[in-house]
């Protein structure tokens, strides 16, 4: 028998071998591996350091285009040639400099600046010697390359929009990563690199983006260029296809903005495709230079920017918010007849107010528009009508009807900053603000005024539904064959189509007799003597319009009965319409802020746009 | 009679001084010096600030040693736990009163105006515990699971809080560190085949449920595939391997590494110290500092087995094995067979908390041959 201890002992020994070869192992791949680097691909790492020496450039890909739904270029990258200049810490350094001074014209000021810059060893070279520089130029210095050592010229992509004024609040555009995002690696730091900031831009940045490439260049020990060893351009990023037409949001942009006469800014107008629900045309006005911001946007530029009161930055037709005004009581009268309040038979009486609860609510007529039936209120936007049903109706089931007309939510838009706008009920108002609902209140938004707010696009939304009877739904990409399966990824809940296909929309489900009726009122709006919109018809028989004005007030008709008519006071000016009235494939939406009466200011702007469209779209 | 009680003390430390593995020492003084040497040109031919410092830490490292050689292996015995503990102690204060290391790493202690790294020490202290646990267990016990329990939760609650640091290099360092152990202290075979797999299990766990950090996962990522990011974390393993590579058999001559002494090869003074030498000295250079340290750990397994109480046998062992791994995955890192982990290479990379601690840490090496008669 063996005792306890030795045995121990012996197996600390036989196990220690095993270890001891197994470190004995380890070591030998050790030198195995140092075998196989130093001698056996010795050369190819003797290759990389010699002469000395690789150093790894990012090589930025090719930002994808934006274009429009013509094929015209929104966005996308020019060619600027600029001049870099790497010294090499020698007395050779001044000397070209001064040549570069020669041949670029330096003045005396310039050349102080950049030559103090060069000898300064606290600046990381390349230096930027000259930016956006000639073709001519260019030239110049390729002449005398001989006498310009560590003198580079490079021809880096600067981001470009044709369209800049017309296009911005679409497209947004690029700018330098912040100080946080240029944590995110060196990409990041290369001072060519710009990530997308607002709008399209800022939403697809990863597409558009691309992957960056390296470039291992070699250098000599005092780090000047010697000669380019590989290059990975990297995978350049996809281009988008946008639903806008550009000369149409070009000339819907110009309308807007040369509003004369008045002292009016802002104001949005959106045109969508009722079958598709494209958007074709998304305008904002004022406008801003997105090119301004790709190179760092001046300071006093962006202090104008800030300092506007009409807010030049903010996209109105998604993210601005107005009370609909008469341009909600479609939806009011459809409520109205699917729940058997009204028939297109009834008549009501308006004297030109409602009494209510003690309290007198006026129509816009003063003197009243006598018996008017559903048609005639709509036509000409008699709101004693829709007060008279009001309270019977309920703002529950209003807020219900609006809802199915894409109010009160995000259309889902693929842009970045849409509001939803605001549908109240009384769960709202009881959770908001902690009060009951009162009756008074619905008569209010019965007329779209009150706590109802709608974006320009839901406007367009809601009438492009009125118009078409179906649930459709906007879009401002055009999905193509290859992007497909990455747009569907994009949009969380969003079902995206190849083109060709049909979008398929389902019916709203409301009676198709009732909605005719709507559409029917709509109609004599714009094209029956007496209607707002009766002077700015479309006079042409295959392309009519039908519509509705709104004239939404910013503050309560006591108040401004005493103020002076300043601009901040005035009315919103509205318009919603379709066209053709038949077959309907248009739908637009029009808001002038503070602009006055919808039917005198936002109303001929709805006509010219969708004459626009015919002449562009045809019908 | 108090007098010569004194005297005898006196003359066991001499008798003990005499004692000392010189053998190991030696290998200890050569490595040093190849790193001396590999600081010096880092600093492109200055002795400032790296290889006159480092000879500094060399000074209190082998004083340390020395102290750490000659104190009784029955002091170290009785005192394993409590020191064990006071590592532990040592570790919670960097979680709570540690400085960044930059990554969000809270590795270092500010004590008394030196910074140095606790995990060092929780090395050492660690395999002490462990040591001290088996010699105390009794031979039947060894085989059995609930035998198993208390080293586990050794080596486990050391390695998780170097872990939480975070500092997954040295973790995964104590873990492999323990198992060696515990495989030399007689656990079956089986149990290590069932660990391994679960291991293989927890991994990917580990990965998707967010225990192991973000620059963690980029750097085994970065191991993996170094080209994908070549700009990034990828950078320091392509041109490690460029200064590796381009060394050849001979090396390119002292001061002569084109790759490192122009700066392209970061950490150089630290992590990457290795690639100097391979690009200096060649192939030849590399595999003699790779046999150096291959003897250094064949002379500590020696004086592991010739020890005779259990005790001594695993401390040694277990230090010895703390060094090697670190060895092996320093080296394997900078030639681009393991992810960088930021370890480094024991008695060559510039710090003075690795080369206090690892000289501090081969003393017992040296205690344990000193005393390997010593009965526990």
């Amino acid at each position: 028998m063996r005792n306890p201890k030795a045995q121990k002992r012996f197996g600390f020994g036989r196990r220690a071998l095993v270890l001891g070869v197994g470190k004995a192992t380890l070591l030998t791949a050790l030198a195995a591996r140092l075998y196989y680097l130093q001698v056996g691909e010795s050369e190819k790492y003797q290759d990389m350091a010699e002469g000395n020496r690789v150093r790894l450039y990012p090589v930025l890909p090719r930002r994808g285009k934006i274009i429009d739904r013509s094929g015209q270029v929104l966005a996308t990258g020019n060619v600027q040639y600029r001049v870099l200049f790497t010294p090499e810490r020698s007395a050779d350094d001044i000397r070209v400099i001064e040549k570069v001074a020669e041949l670029l014209q330096w003045d005396e000021g310039l050349f102080m600046q950049m030559q103090k810059k060069a000898l300064d060893r606290s600046v990381s070279p390349p230096i930027l010697l000259g930016n956006a520089i000639s073709w001519e130029q260019v030239a110049k210095l390729e002449v005398h390359a001989q006498k310009l050592a560590g003198v580079v010229i490079d021809a880096p992509e600067v981001r470009y929009y044709p369209y800049a004024k017309h296009m911005a609040h679409i497209i947004g555009y690029v700018g330098r990563p912040s100080k946080d995002e240029m944590e995110d690696g060196p990409l990041f730091r290369h001072p060519d690199f710009r990530i997308g900031k607002n709008g399209l831009e800022g939403k697809f940045d990863d597409e558009l983006q691309g992957k960056a490439g390296v470039r291992q260049i070699e250098v000599n020990a005092r780090g000047a260029f010697v000669r380019e060893l590989s290059v990975d351009r990297g995978t350049p990023g996809a281009d988008i296809t946008v639903t806008i037409d550009a000369d149409l949001q070009r000339f819907v942009i110009d309308r807007l903005a040369g509003q004369g006469g008045l002292d009016v800014e802002g104001a949005s107008a959106v045109v969508m495709d009722i079958q598709t629900g494209d958007v074709l045309s998304m305008a904002s006005v004022p406008s801003y230079d997105s090119n301004q911001f790709v190179r760092g946007i001046k300071p006093d530029y962006w202090k104008m920017l800030m300092d506007s009161s009409d807010s030049p930055m903010t996209n109105k037709s998604i993210a601005a918010q107005y009370p609909p005004g008469s341009t909600f009581k479609p939806i009011t009268a459809l409520a109205g007849l699917e729940l058997g309040l009204i028939t297109e038979k009834t008549r009501r009486y308006c004297p030109g107010f409602f009494k209510y609860g003690g309290r007198k609510f006026h129509c816009w007529h003063r003197p009243g528009h006598g018996h008017v039936d559903v048609y005639g209120a709509l036509q000409h936007s008699c709101n004693v009508f829709f007060y008279s049903m009001a309270a019977e109706l309920g703002i529950d089931n209003l807020a219900a009807m609006a809802r199915k007309f894409g109010l009160g939510t995000k259309c889902g838009i693929e842009m970045p900053g849409e509001k939803p706008g605001l549908v109240p009920d009384k769960a709202w108002k009881r959770a908001m603000l902690d009060k009951p609902w009162y009756n008074g209140e619905t008569l209010n938004s019965s007329i779209g005024q009150g706590y109802l707010l709608v974006t320009p696009l839901q406007l367009a939304l809601m009438t492009a539904r009125l118009a078409g009877g179906r649930q459709v739904m906007p879009r401002i990409i055009l999905p193509s064959q290859a992007s497909a399966s990455e747009m569907v990824m994009l949009d969380s809940g969003q079902k995206v189509f190849l083109p060709g296909e049909e979008r398929e929309f389902s019916s709203i489900e409301v009676n198709p007799r009732n909605l005719a009726i709507v559409q029917e009122g709509m109609n004599r709006v714009v094209n029956m003597a007496g209607g707002t919109m009766y002077t700015n018809r479309l006079e042409m028989s295959d392309f009519q319009m039908a519509g509705k004005t709104g004239t939404v007030q910013v503050l309560s008709n006591r108040t401004f009965k005493h103020t002076p008519w300043k601009k901040s006071e005035r009315y919103h000016a509205l318009f919603v319409g379709y066209a053709p009235v038949v077959n309907p494939r248009y739908a637009i939406s029009v808001v002038v802020e503070h602009g006055g009466y919808g039917a005198l200011i936002a109303g001929p702007i709805g006509r010219d746009i969708m004459q626009e469209v015919y002449d562009k779209l045809g019908g | 009679m108090h007098r010569t009680a004194h005297k005898r003390e006196e003359l066991l430390i001499f008798r003990k001084l005499q004692k000392l593995p010189f053998l190991f020492m030696l290998l200890i003084l050569l490595i040093s010096s190849v790193g001396f040497l590999l600081l010096y040109s880092a600093a492109k031919g200055n002795i400032d600030p790296w290889a006159s410092r480092q000879m500094f830490h060399f000074a209190i490292g082998v004083f340390a040693f020395v102290i750490v050689a000659i104190i009784d292996i029955r002091f170290w015995f009785q005192f394993s736990y409590f020191i064990y503990l006071c590592g532990l102690g040592l570790l919670l204060m960097t979680t709570f009163a540690g400085v960044e290391g930059g990554l969000g790493a809270q590795r270092w202690l500010n004590i008394g105006g030196f910074q140095f790294q606790p995990s060092e020490l929780a090395k050492v202290c660690m395999v002490m515990a462990v040591a001290r646990y088996y010699q105390m267990l009794h031979i039947n016990n060894i085989q059995k699971i609930t035998g198993m329990i208390i080293p586990a939760i050794l080596i486990l609650f050391a390695a998780l809080l170097v872990f939480k640091q975070p500092n997954l290099g040295t973790a995964s360092i104590m873990a492999i560190t323990g198992g060696a152990m515990l495989f030399m202290a007689g656990v079956s075979w089986k149990k290590f085949a069932l660990a391994a797999l679960v291991v293989v299990i927890a991994l990917p766990v580990a990965w998707n449920a967010g225990v192991i950090k973000n620059y963690q996962k980029q750097r085994v990522i970065t191991f993996l595939n170094p080209e994908q990011d070549p700009l990034g974390s990828g950078y320091n393993i392509i041109q490690s391997k460029i200064a590796i590579g381009s060394g050849g058999v001979a090396g390119k001559g002292f001061l002569k590494g084109t790759q490192s002494q122009l700066s392209f090869v970061p950490e150089r003074q630290t992590d990457f110290i290795f690639s100097i030498l391979a690009e200096e000295w060649g192939f030849t250079g590399g595999v003699l500092l790779i046999i150096l340290y291959g003897l250094l750990v064949f002379t500590g397994l020696r004086i592991a087995v010739s020890c005779e109480s259990m005790f001594g046998q695993l401390l040694a062992y277990g230090v010895i094995t703390v060094m090697f791994v670190h060895v092996f995955v320093n080296m394997g890192m900078v030639m681009g067979i393991l992810p960088v982990v930021g370890v480094p290479l024991p008695l060559v990379s510039y710090g003075g908390s690795s080369m206090v601690s690892t000289l501090a840490g081969l003393g017992f090496v040296a205690n344990v041959w000193v005393h390997r008669r010593v009965k526990l």
